[in-house]
């Protein structure tokens, strides 16, 4: 028997069996007999302090008295605490179906919401383009444009033009929240002008997942003498100059379609003033009858300077004849 | 056949074990049950109250609240739950809640530790000492005298030694029913009342050492 267990034994702290075990070790053994009393002895010498306290008179009538008082003072919250609540499918479904009836009228209001934010966010990357073309547009007379040797070169290279100039660095800003996300993560580190040119020719696939961003460009219009040549920069002249990508091929005829990334429902368009506006339908102004074709009903620059013609990433400068 | 509440003669309440009383009271609010809790642990509980908080006016409070709370909290009890270390826990918060109100005893300082993995070599030394004082440090005091140093030594100790020395001696709780009431494992209980006659022990022998002087 360690000590731990004499202690307790001493001190009555021992169960049944064991208890009774000792004890009967104790009329056998004198030795530990006279060891146990010692124990419970000087614990007895160090605790004991001979006080008695005696409950004074009337105190449980007087506890009584105030449980009763407290009763009649009408109930208390507690009083309401369920005493088991026991588990019911019942009540799970209550449960459920209040948390499916909250959930569903919250659902549109958290989808407007969801699309506000998807809005601002386009119109801000909108302002971003805006503000970095205008950058460019201190440097250059006109908007960006490829080099002769460089015609065919895709619209959607427009960003890489700017990035080259230095004033495009996030390319986060080429991708509409409206739609989901684009691969412009993809682009990572986007390379020169002539780089991604070159990589058309040589990597198609790979030049299609860089250049994958959501908002078409303005590459100029048919000049008086029958070149094409780029947008110049006067930002009084209220030019559509970028805005949401246009609709696929097969739509782009029916003037009802609106660019996709806002689900057909309108496209924002960037102005040389560097305003951002919403239209709900492709005819932004009198004298421009379709913001994604020229008055001639081309995919092609348009026919003269008000004639704004917003072309996909993928068709060259030059247009599209074939489309 | 199932018995009216109220109806029960003062001997079938004497049967019914605490669960039941409370259980029943807790269901049905029947005021006999009530009483009968109280008249119950009328001298057990305010033996306790009273040592613990050292003055008897200051218990007849406690005791009175604390039934009142075990009536407020009647809701809360559960079916199986032993009632005696419920009522304890609630009469020793009231108690501790009352003692920071009228301002703590001063206390000696606890110069030990009471890791339960030292548990065991405590107790060795604990019970050597225990038993190897032969005369004792106190057995040259009047028995009025120890009782006295007692009562002030016990008084020194730190709450939670005092708590756990007052329920183990005085009110003859086994350490499983003290952890319930205190929130600890069975091992801080076993620690605290070893370190309590210890420090005891080594005050006696201080005062023995001094008288002498």
């Amino acid at each position: 028997m360690n000590s731990e267990e004499m202690l307790d034994f001493a001190l009555g702290q021992l169960d049944d069996p064991r208890r009774r075990e000792l004890e009967e070790a104790g009329r056998t053994d004198p030795e530990f007999a006279a060891k146990a009393h010692r124990v419970r002895h000087a614990v007895h010498q160090l605790v004991d302090d001979g006080y008695t306290f005696n409950p004074p008179a009337g105190l449980s009538h007087r506890t009584l008295a105030l449980v009763a008082h407290s009763r009649s003072k009408g109930r208390s919250i507690l009083d309401y605490v369920p005493v088991q609540v026991p588990f019911r499918w019942a009540d799970f479904a209550v449960a459920a179906s209040i948390f499916i009836a909250g959930l569903l009228t919250l659902m549109p209001a958290i989808q407007r919401s969801r699309e506000r934010m998807n809005q601002a966010g386009c119109v801000f990357n909108l302002a971003q383009i805006g503000s970095s073309l205008a950058q460019y547009a201190t440097l250059h007379p006109s908007y960006p444009y490829p080099p002769n040797d460089r015609a065919d070169a895709h619209s959607g290279l427009f960003a890489a033009i700017l990035h080259d100039a230095g004033m495009l660095t996030d390319l986060s800003v080429l991708d509409c929240p409206c739609n989901g996300k684009c691969a412009v993560h993809a682009a990572g580190r986007m390379d020169s002008f002539e780089q991604i040119d070159d990589l058309r020719k040589s990597d198609p696939a790979q030049y299609q997942k860089l250049v994958s961003w959501d908002y078409g460009y303005n590459a100029g219009y048919r000049r008086g003498s029958g070149r094409l040549g780029p947008l110049e920069a006067r930002p009084a002249s209220l030019i559509a100059v970028v805005a949401d990508q246009p609709p696929q091929d097969a739509h782009l005829g029916v003037i009802d379609r609106n660019s996709p990334n806002h689900g057909g429902s309108g496209q924002n368009v960037l102005y040389s003033d560097g305003g951002v506006r919403w239209h709900s339908n492709r005819r932004i102004s009198p004298n421009d009858l379709d913001l994604y074709l020229n008055n001639a009903r081309q995919m092609q620059p348009g026919l003269n300077e008000h004639d704004a013609v917003v072309l996909p990433v993928m068709v060259p400068f030059v247009g599209s004849d074939n489309r | 056949m199932v018995k009216v509440i109220g109806s029960d003669s003062a001997e079938d309440l004497a049967q019914l074990t605490d669960e039941d009383l409370m259980r029943r009271y807790r269901d049905h609010g029947a005021e006999v049950l009530f009483n009968e809790l109280v008249h119950r642990y009328e001298r057990e509980l305010f033996r306790y109250l009273a040592r613990y908080l050292g003055d008897p006016s200051l218990a007849e409070d406690v005791f009175q609240n604390t039934f009142l709370q075990i009536h407020l909290k009647r809701g809360l009890y559960e079916d199986g739950r032993p009632f005696r270390p419920w009522l304890y826990a609630i009469a020793t918060h009231q108690a501790v809640d009352t003692l920071r109100k009228v301002g703590r005893h001063p206390t000696v300082s606890l110069d030990q530790r009471l890791a339960p993995a030292q548990a065991d070599s405590e107790s060795g030394s604990l019970l050597d000492m225990l038993v190897n004082d032969d005369s004792g440090p106190l057995a040259d005091l009047q028995e009025q005298e120890r009782q006295q140093w007692v009562r002030d030594s016990i008084e020194r100790l730190p709450d939670s030694l005092r708590q756990t020395l007052i329920l183990a001696y005085h009110q003859d709780l086994k350490y499983r029913e003290i952890a319930d009431i205190l929130k600890i494992p069975v091992g801080t209980v076993k620690s605290r009342l070893h370190a309590a006659l210890a420090k005891l022990q080594q005050m006696a022998r201080t005062a023995h050492r001094d008288g002498k002087d």
